[in-house]
C-alpha cells in the first residue's frame, strides 16, 4: 500500500537493506553441521572441573533459528531431547528468548535495542559491533580455566588462527563457529561426457582448459546450436557456484585474500598484478562471444538454465557444486543426462596452481557482559566437542534426539553451539574413496557424516541417481579425493591475515569489493580495455585500500614470529 | 474555556483525539530517534547517552564515491514515475468508465489490480526472461519486424525505461481504483447539463470529468512527491545488475551495496532524515503552489 | 444520459474493449504463469521450462506450507488483524477525515492538524526507537502491537478528506437547519454518501494488513504469533549454498526457491482475491443523485 510505503518505506528500506546485509551473513552462520574425526577418550579433570553440574539448575538465554530441523514428534526447538539433555548432564536449563527463520533482522533489533540474551551466534561483524559497543564478556580467562583439554586441542587444531580472528588485544572476545577453511577450495568441474565426445583428454593446464573451453564453443556438443564456455553469475568473483575464483588462481592471483608479497608483507590479492593477465583472458573469450552476455544480471540459478538445457560444459566452482547448481542439470528426467566431473584446478605455468581458501569461520558466539554464568557456555561447548570426539550410547541424544538413531532429522543442529572440525572433509577424502573401491565400509570408521554419504553412494550405485551428488564429491577422483589431494601437495594458498577486522576494512571493504566487482565486470564485458586494471588499483589504494594495507601489516608484523 | 466546551468546534475536536493519541505515541515518540543521525549511537548507551558527532554522519555521505550519480538517477527515475504513474490509471479510468457492462468494468478492475500482489523478486525472474537479448519474447517479436535484439536490462539507454514502465504495469491498477472511485463521485447531472449544451463525450471529459478528478490527481501526486526519493528499491534491486549503474543505481541501492547500513545506525537514520527533510520541502512547495494558483488546498 | 450511437463511437467502443482486454489479459498471464511453476517440480522450474503450464505436476510447495501446524496459527492471527485492524482503521480514518474536511474559515485549527498528520508519514526515527516504543507500551507477542501502531492510516484519511469535501455543502448546511449536531451530520449523511471513498479505503487497509509482514517479525518473539505473511517468509528452505550435510542435499531436490516463493504467492494472495470482487458492488455511480433539493 502506498502510504505503507510512503511512512514505512524510509524505515523499511533502509532496515530491510540493514536486514538483508545481516540475513546474509546470519544465513550462513546457519550452515554448520556435525563432524567429528578419530575417537579418542574423555575430558580430564581439570582443578575446577569444567564440566561440573550446576545443582541448583541455572538458566541461560539464547535464541535461536530452526531452518531444516525436523522435530520429533510433540517436540519444539523450546521443549526436546538436546535442552532436556543439557539440564541432565549439566544442569543448564536453555531458554530461547526468540526464535525466528529471519534470525539476522531480529538479532539487528535486539542489539540495537540492547535486549541480548547470555550467549548467542554472531557474523563477523556483529562481533566488532558488539565489542566497539562493550557488551560481550572477555573470555579468555573463561576458557583457560574452564575450557576441556579435547576442546583446547580442537580449537587450536590450525595453530590458532581461527581462535586469533575473535581476539582483539590479546583478549578473546568470541569463541569461533570452527569449520574447516578448506571447504572454501575450487574446483574445476567439466563435462567428462563432452570430453570424451570430443576426444579431448583431462586438463593439465591452463592452456588446456582454455583449448577445450573454444573447442566446446565451435564443435557445440550440447547440439543446442549456441554453447558457451565458463558458467558464470554476477557473483563471479568468489562465490561457490559458477565463479572463477579456481580460474584466477590458475593465474596465481587471488582475488579476496591477503596473500604474502615478494618481500614478505601482507597484500590484498585482488590488486595483484597476475589478475590483469586473466582478467585479460577473460576478456578475449567475452569479444569472441563465448560467455553468456547476460551473465552479470544472472544469479547461479538462473544461469543453471543454460547448464541444464546443455549449453555450458565448464563449471569452476567448490567441492558441493555436485549438489547445487549441477544435480538439476546431471540428472534429468531419471537419467543421467550430463556428467560431470571434478578436476584439481590447473596453472598456466610449471608452477602448479594454487586453490584460495578463507579463514574459515562463519560465525562467532559471544557471551553477553551481563550473563550470570558466562562459563555455562564454555561447558555447553565442551559437551559438544565431546559429542564429537566420542560418541557414545550415552551422548548420542545430543547429535539424533530421543530415538539414538541417524535420521536424517538435522537434530543435531538443536545443539545451541556448534562446531565443525577444522579439518573437517579431510578424513572424507581420505577413507571414502578407498572404502568404496573395496566395498568395504568397516574402512570408514565411526564418524557418522561419513558413514552416511556411504550409504548414499551405494544408493547412487544401486541406481539411485538422485544420489549422484554424493557421488560426484565422495568417490575416487571425486571432490573430496582431491581436496585430500590438494592438502597432500601443499596447494591450498591461505588467507594470511586472521586477525579481526581492523577499523579501515570495517568501513571500507564494502566500498572496495562493490568498485571490484564493477570494475572487473565491465573489463570483462570490453566496455573497457584491460588498461583499465591499473588505474582502478590506483583508485583502490586511494579510497582506503593503502590504509587496510597498511593496518592488515601492523597487526602482521606483531604475530610474525 | 466555557466558550470552547459549548462551541460548535468541540465535536470536530474530539472526533481527532483518538487519532491524535495514536501518532503521538506511536509516531511522534519515535521521532526522538532522528537524534541518532547525530550521534554515534551505541546500543547500551541508547538515545540519550550517545556520544554527539554532529554533521559527521552527513559528510561521510557526500564522500562516498558515485553520490552524484546515485541522486540524479535517483530523481529521474521517480520522476518518471510519477508522471507515467499519473496519466496512465487517468486515462485507463475514462476509459474505462466509457465500458457499459459492469461485469466488464468489475472483472477488469480485478484482473489489473493482481500484478500489485506479486513481489519483484518473481517479477525480476520473468523480466530477465521476457527481455532476455537471446530467448525472450519481446527480442523475438522485435525480430519479426526485422529490428536487432537488445539486451534490455544491460543498456543504460533502455534501463530506467523499463523500470518506470514495469512498475506502471505493476500498480497502475491500484491507482486506478482510486481514480474509478473518484470519477463514480461527479455528479451526473453535470454530464446531462454539457451533453444538453451539445458536447460530444471527448468534450465532456474534458470539461466534466477532468476538473471532477483534478483534486484527487493534485493529492496523489503530492504524495507520490514525497516518496519522490525513494524510487523503488525492491524493483531496482532485483533488475539491475554492474552494466547498468550508471543509470539504475539510486541512493538506496548503492547504501545496500556499500553495506553502509551494517550497524551504523546514524548513517542510516541520516540518510532517511535526509530523504525526509527533501520530500517536505516538495511536499510543502506543492501545497503551496496549489493553493496559490489554483486556490485548491492538497490536504 | 443520451449518446448517439455513431459510426466513430461504434469504433471507439470496439478499440476500447480491445485494448482494455489486451490490457487486462498481460496483467494476468505472468500471475497464470508463476501459478504454473508453483505446481512445477523444483528441477522443471529451475531448468526454467514452466511456461503456462505445469510441467512435472506436483504440489510439494503447497504441502511444505499446509503441512506446517503454524500455517492454521498464522492463518487465523491474519485474519484476527485483518478484522480488528480494519475496522479501527476505518473508525479511526472516519472521525479524522471528517474534521479535517471542514474549511479553515470555520475550524481554524484544522490546518494545523493536518501537518501534524502529514508530517507523520514524511520524518521517522528510524526502526529502532519505533520498536523500542511498541516494546515499552507492553504491546510485544500480542494482536495489538499489529493494530495499534499503524492505527491511524494518514494516506487513507486524506482520501476521504478530499472526498468529503466534495460532497454538496447544501447538505450540511440543512442538516444544520434541522439542528443536527456533528457526529449526527458525519454518521446519518456523510458517511451514508461515501460508500465508493470507504470501500477503496476499507480495500487498501485491508490488504495492507493482509501483505505486511515486518512489523509480525520484529514484535513477535513466539512464531506462534505470527501473522500468515511473516510465516510465509520463514520457510524458505535455508539455502546456503555450503550443503556439506548430506541430508540437507535432499532437501533441495523436491523444491526449489522458485516453487516456493510461486507457491508462497498464491498462499498469500488468495483471501484478498476472493473478497476484492464483494466490494466492488459498492462502487456505483450516482448515489449522490436526487438526495439535494435545488
Amino acid at each position: 500500500m502506498k502510504m505503507r510505503l510512503l511512512k514505512m518505506g524510509l524505515s523499511i528500506v533502509l532496515v530491510s537493506a540493514l536486514g538483508f546485509m545481516t540475513a546474509c551473513s546470519g544465513n550462513s552462520s546457519n550452515q554448520q553441521q556435525g563432524e567429528s574425526s578419530a575417537p579418542t577418550e574423555n575430558k580430564e579433570a581439570a582443578p575446577a572441573d569444567p564440566m561440573a553440574k550446576y545443582d541448583p539448575p541455572i538458566e541461560l538465554t539464547t535464541v535461536r533459528s530452526v531452518s531444516n530441523i525436523k522435530f520429533d514428534e510433540g517436540e519444539t526447538i523450546d521443549k526436546n531431547a538436546v535442552y532436556d539433555a543439557y539440564e541432565k548432564d549439566l544442569g543448564i536449563k536453555i531458554k530461547n528468548s526468540w526464535v525466528s527463520d529471519k534470525y539476522g533482522e531480529k538479532l539487528k533489533i535486539s542489539i540495537a535495542s540492547n535486549d541480548i540474551p547470555d550467549f548467542f551466534r554472531v557474523s563477523a561483524s556483529e562481533l566488532q559491533q558488539l565489542q566497539e559497543a562493550d557488551m560481550i564478556a572477555d573470555l579468555t580467562d573463561i576458557f583457560d580455566k574452564y575450557a576441556t583439554q579435547k576442546t583446547k586441542e580442537w580449537f587450536n587444531l590450525d595453530g590458532g588462527r581461527q581462535l586469533s580472528t575473535a581476539t582483539f588485544d590479546n583478549r578473546l572476545m568470541a569463541i569461533p563457529g570452527t569449520d574447516n577453511p578448506y571447504n572454501s577450495s575450487s574446483y574445476l568441474w567439466i563435462r567428462k561426457d563432452w570430453l570424451e565426445k570430443l576426444g579431448l583428454p583431462k586438463p593439465q593446464t591452463m592452456q588446456d582448459v582454455i583449448k577445450i573451453a573454444d573447442e566446446f564453443v565451435k564443435q557445440d556438443p550440447g547440439g543446442t546450436g549456441k554453447t558457451y564456455a565458463f558458467a558464470l553469475n554476477s557473483s563471479y568473483i568468489n562465490n561457490g557456484a559458477f565463479d572463477l575464483q579456481g580460474f584466477f588462481n590458475g593465474y596465481h592471483a587471488y582475488p579476496g585474500i591477503w596473500v604474502k608479497d615478494a618481500s614478505g608483507k601482507l597484500m590484498y590479492g585482488t590488486i595483484m598484478p597476475e589478475m590483469k593477465q586473466a582478467l585479460k583472458q577473460l576478456q578475449d573469450m567475452y569479444k569472441a562471444g563465448m560467455f553468456d552476455p547476460e551473465f552479470a544480471v544472472k544469479d547461479a540459478d538462473k544461469e543453471n538454465e543454460l547448464v541444464v538445457a546443455g549449453k555450458i560444459g565448464i563449471a569452476y566452482g567448490a567441492f558441493w557444486q555436485s549438489i547445487w547448481p549441477l544435480q538439476t542439470a546431471a540428472v534429468q528426467n531419471g537419467k543421467l543426462a550430463q556428467d560431470w566431473e571434478a578436476y584439481p584446478i590447473v596453472s598456466i605455468d610449471d608452477k602448479p596452481a594454487k586453490t584460495a581458501t578463507d579463514i574459515g569461520v562463519g560465525s562467532y558466539f559471544v557471551v553477553s557482559k551481563k550473563a550470570k554464568h558466562p562459563e555455562a557456555v564454555i561447558k555447553i561447548i565442551n559437551k559438544w566437542i565431546e559429542v564429537q570426539t566420542n560418541l557414545t550410547d550415552a551422548n548420542k541424544v545430543y547429535m539424533f534426539g530421543k530415538s539414538g538413531v541417524d535420521k536424517s532429522a538435522l537434530l543435531w543442529k538443536i545443539n545451541p553451539t556448534v562446531f565443525f572440525a577444522q579439518d573437517e572433509n579431510l578424513p572424507a577424502g581420505r577413507l571414502l574413496p578407498k572404502a568404496i573401491e573395496a566395498k568395504d565400509p568397516s574402512l570408514l570408521g565411526t564418524n557418522p557424516e561419513i558413514n552416511s554419504r556411504y550409504k548414499r553412494v551405494e544408493k547412487y550405485l544401486a541406481g539411485d541417481l538422485t544420489m549422484w551428488n554424493e557421488w560426484a564429491m565422495s568417490k575416487p577422483g571425486g571432490s573430496f579425493a582431491i581436496m585430500d589431494q590438494y592438502d597432500r601437495e601443499k596447494r591450498y594458498q591461505v588467507n594470511e591475515f586472521y586477525g579481526t577486522l581492523t577499523p579501515a576494512m570495517l568501513e571500507m571493504q564494502g566500498i572496495l569489493e562493490e568498485k571490484t566487482r564493477e570494475t572487473f565486470t565491465k573489463i570483462i564485458m570490453n566496455k573497457v580495455s584491460v588498461d583499465e586494471f591499473d588505474k582502478f588499483v590506483e583508485e583502490w589504494k586511494k579510497l582506503g585500500g593503502e590504509q587496510m594495507t597498511n593496518e592488515a601489516n601492523e597487526w602482521y608484523a606483531t604475530v610474525k614470529k | 474555556m466555557q466558550k470552547f466546551l459549548r462551541s460548535e468546534r468541540l465535536p470536530l475536536h474530539l472526533m481527532l483525539l483518538p487519532s491524535l493519541a495514536i501518532l503521538a505515541v506511536y509516531s511522534y515518540w519515535p521521532m526522538a530517534g532522528i537524534m541518532i543521525a547525530f550521534e554515534k549511537y551505541i546500543p547500551t548507551k541508547g538515545l540519550f547517552g550517545s556520544p554527539w558527532v554532529g554533521l559527521r554522519n552527513f559528510k561521510y555521505l557526500f564522500y562516498l564515491p558515485d553520490t552524484q550519480r546515485v541522486i540524479i538517477n535517483t530523481l529521474s527515475i521517480a520522476s518518471m514515475k510519477i508522471v507515467a504513474g499519473l496519466i496512465v490509471p487517468i486515462v485507463i479510468a475514462l476509459l474505462l468508465n466509457e465500458v457499459r457492462k459492469s461485469m466488464f468494468k468489475r472483472a477488469f478492475q480485478t484482473l489489473v489490480y493482481l500484478p500489485h500482489f506479486l513481489s519483484w523478486v518473481i517479477l525480476g525472474g520473468i523480466l530477465i526472461d521476457l527481455l532476455s537479448p537471446s530467448n525472450g519474447l519481446v527480442n523475438q517479436a522485435l525480430g519479426v519486424f526485422g529490428i536487432q535484439p537488445i539486451f534490455f536490462l544491460g543498456d543504460n539507454n533502455w534501463f530506467q525505461f523499463i523500470l518506470v514502465s514495469s512498475d506502471v504495469w505493476k500498480e497502475f491498477g491500484f491507482n486506478t481504483i482510486v481514480y474509478l472511485a473518484a470519477l463514480t463521485g461527479i455528479n451526473p447531472t453535470l454530464y446531462e447539463a454539457a451533453s444538453i449544451d451539445g458536447a460530444n463525450r471527448l468534450r465532456q471529459a474534458w470539461h466534466v470529468t477532468m476538473p471532477g478528478i483534478m483534486p484527487i490527481a493534485i493529492l496523489m501526486v503530492t504524495l507520490s512527491i514525497g516518496n519522490v526519493l525513494n524510487a523503488g528499491f525492491d524493483q531496482i534491486f532485483n533488475l539491475y545488475s554492474t552494466p547498468v549503474y550508471e543509470s539504475g543505481d539510486i541512493i538506496d541501492t548503492l547504501v545496500y551495496r556499500l553495506g553502509i547500513l551494517q550497524a551504523q545506525y546514524g548513517l542510516a537514520t541520516a540518510v532517511g532524515l535526509l530523504k525526509s527533510t527533501v520530500s517536505l520541502i516538495l511536499i510543502a512547495c506543492s501545497y503551496f503552489l496549489a493553493y496559490r494558483f489554483a486556490n485548491y488546498r492538497i490536504f | 444520459m443520451v449518446s448517439h450511437t455513431s459510426i466513430s463511437r461504434k469504433i471507439f467502443v470496439v478499440c476500447n474493449y480491445t485494448f482494455l482486454m489486451a490490457l487486462s489479459l498481460l496483467c494476468v498471464l505472468p500471475l497464470v504463469h508463476i501459478f504454473a511453476v508453483s505446481l512445477s517440480s523444483g528441477a522443471a522450474a529451475s531448468a526454467g521450462v514452466v511456461k503456462l503450464w505445469p510441467v512435472d505436476f506436483t504440489t510439494a510447495a503447497y504441502e511444505n506450507i499446509f503441512n506446517k501446524p503454524q500455517y492454521f496459527t498464522a492463518f487465523w492471527v491474519s485474519v484476527k488483524r485483518v478484522l480488528l485492524g480494519t475496522s479501527i482503521n476505518l473508525l479511526l480514518t472516519i472521525t479524522a477525515a471528517y474534521p479535517l474536511s471542514k474549511d479553515s474559515s470555520y475550524f481554524r485549527a484544522r490546518t494545523v492538524y493536518v501537518w501534524i498528520f502529514v508530517i507523520t508519514i514524511l520524518f521517522s526515527g528510524g526502526l529502532i526507537p519505533w520498536f523500542m516504543t511498541v516494546k515499552a507500551t507492553g504491546l510485544m507477542d500480542t494482536i495489538w502491537a499489529l493494530i495499534l501502531p499503524s492505527a491511524v492510516p494518514v494516506f487513507n484519511v486524506i482520501l476521504l478528506l478530499n472526498f468529503f469535501r466534495s460532497l454538496p455543502k447544501e447538505l450540511e448546511e440543512s442538516a444544520r437547519m434541522d439542528g443536527a449536531g456533528h457526529m449526527m451530520i458525519l454518521w446519518k449523511f456523510y458517511v451514508p454518501l461515501s460508500l465508493p471513498a470507504l470501500a477503496t479505503i476499507t480495500l487498501f487497509s485491508m490488504v495492507g494488513h493482509w501483505n505486511s509482514w515486518f512489523d509480525g517479525l520484529i514484535l513477535m518473539n513466539n512464531p506462534d504469533n505470527y501473522p500468515m505473511q511473516t510465516f510465509l517468509q520463514t520457510i524458505i528452505i535455508s539455502k546456503d549454498p555450503r550443503f556439506l550435510s548430506a541430508q540437507e542435499a535432499e532437501l533441495l531436490l523436491n523444491m526449489s526457491d522458485r516453487t516456493s516463493n510461486a507457491a508462497q504467492i498464491y498462499v498469500a494472495a488468495l483471501p484478498i482475491l476472493l473478497v476484492y470482487p464483494f466490494l466492488q458492488r459498492f462502487f456505483v455511480k450516482g448515489i449522490v443523485m436526487g438526495s439535494v433539493k435545488e
